[in-house]
């Protein structure tokens, strides 16, 4: 792997390649960034990252503690293709602060992109409010079922799920919507799908999914 | 001896002899790969194990495919795959396991958005109806978990269980999935087979799907996507064909 650093406020190292177990020392400086000063923020982007293994996610979180003790801020950003959905499978958008990749067309979305969920957000006139992006398929079972019990569990009596970012879904992503609904609807929580776009509107249109689901565009 | 229309370009992967030799009387050569190396009269397909960047290097030109050669069982290359490859098209041969991880339906349409230029709308059509395609035979064809399992979040947690250890077992895991695409002057076919049990594809095409149905809405999409399907090979092949 190699690194590249951005001096000025705020600092950005820019990692690429392969973070391996190889990388041990080449992140150190990354750490030491993370827990100089206070108050400051440190920026990790990925965009030329292909790959991180488990001893790789390790250094992230280390990083990360080590910002928290200094009331430091660590973003990474730009996580992207297989480096995106190892963050997602070990559920690091939720541990360290990550900023979503940038919307990109088909041809720079490989490989596997998956999909992304918001937190929950509850808002001011007592709904709450989730938001998928990237692209939702058959094989994107795990991040969405416990994405659906944590909705479950938040006991909303309306839950907005925003679609508008994302780029693409099959009809096994819509079984997973209707699946939501449903176990919502049982919990007493109704359940409006927000702003669909491109192949997803396509999609919901071909299912005639709008006489089973409350659609909403508010563009 | 006539140049074989077909290299395959093995690259650290080895072949056993059979399968060699089964390659060779359908006219695809297995030959190292080598960097570099100045072959443009023949198709090419790239032979490897199934990695993103040699899958991607693959269904781009110069190459006309990428087929995955470190699977758990014997390599086979359909017919349709080679067929394709001859007609200038391209090839996506892949093992279960790694059809599910990679996104199959976004590869593809980078392929064959480049190589057969269709506008941007039949190109949605298409990259949906490949996505229904391979998610059908990767779960309920080469995975050979049923259709129905679905309809509730209790079913729908031991879907996804199932769906686990069959990934993880090679009898079903190691199974192909294949991907063919050629076409031109505004014509399109793509093929995606499996090595699963089958199923009348036929009946399944007739039904129409409940609306809130949670499963088993697949065919029905490629219907109103393509503009015309058909089932092959006992419902282990699906021929999809687009017009612009």
């Amino acid at each position: 792997m190699e690194i590249h650093v951005d001096t000025g406020e705020p600092q950005v190292f820019r990692l690429a390649g392969r973070f391996t177990y190889q990388d041990n020392d080449g992140f150190t400086p990354v750490i030491e960034a993370a827990k100089s000063g206070s108050g400051r923020t440190v920026v990790i982007d990925l965009e030329r990252l292909d790959f991180v293994d488990s001893f790789g996610i390790g250094l992230f979180l280390l990083a990360s503690e080590a910002a928290k003790g200094q009331h430091n801020t660590l973003v990474v950003r730009n996580a992207r293709g297989a480096v995106g959905r190892i963050f997602q499978l070990a559920n690091l958008d939720v541990a360290l602060s990550v900023e979503a990749a940038p919307r990109h067309s088909v041809s720079e979305s490989l490989p596997r992109v998956g999909v992304r969920v918001s937190p929950l957000r509850r808002e001011a006139d007592g709904g709450c409010a989730v938001a998928l992006s990237g692209r939702l398929t058959f094989a994107d079972h795990e991040t969405y079922e416990a994405a659906l019990k944590e909705w479950v569990c938040a006991g909303c009596k309306l839950l907005r799920i925003d679609v508008s970012e994302l780029d693409f879904m099959d009809s096994a992503g819509l079984s997973l919507l209707l699946l939501a609904r449903e176990e919502l609807e049982r919990n007493g929580c109704a359940v409006e799908l927000l702003s669909p776009r491109g192949k997803v509107a396509q999609l919901f249109n071909l299912a005639a999914i709008a006489s089973v689901v409350k659609i909403r565009d508010d563009a | 001896m006539p140049e074989p229309a077909i290299l395959l370009l093995a690259d650290g992967v080895r072949v056993a002899p059979k399968p060699v030799h089964d390659l060779d009387a359908a006219g695809a050569q297995v030959v190292p790969f080598v960097e570099g190396m100045g072959l443009d009269s023949a198709h090419r397909i790239l032979l490897a194990a199934g990695d993103f960047s040699r899958i991607q290097l693959g269904l781009h030109p110069p190459l006309s495919g990428f087929v995955q050669g470190d699977g758990p069982r014997p390599l086979e290359l359909g017919r349709r795959c080679l067929d394709a490859v001859r007609g200038g098209g391209f090839c996506l041969s892949l093992i279960a396991a790694t059809a599910y991880e990679c996104d199959v339906a976004a590869l593809c349409i980078r392929s064959i958005a480049q190589r057969f230029a269709p506008p941007e709308a039949v190109r949605d059509s298409i990259e949906l109806a490949l996505g229904e395609a391979v998610g059908n035979a990767v779960i309920h064809g080469s995975l050979g978990i049923s259709s129905d399992m679905r309809a509730s979040l209790a079913e729908y947690q031991h879907f996804h269980s199932l769906l686990e250890d069959r990934l993880r077992d090679p009898h079903f895991a190691g199974r192909r999935v294949d991907v063919a695409a050629s076409g031109g002057g505004g014509h399109l076919t793509v093929s995606v087979s499996d090595q699963g049990e089958g199923f009348d594809i036929d009946s399944r095409l007739a039904r129409s799907a409940d609306r809130e149905a949670k499963s088993g809405r697949g065919l029905g999409l490629i219907r109103q996507l393509a503009a015309d399907v058909a089932g092959e090979d006992g419902g282990r092949t699906l021929v999809m064909r687009f017009a612009w």
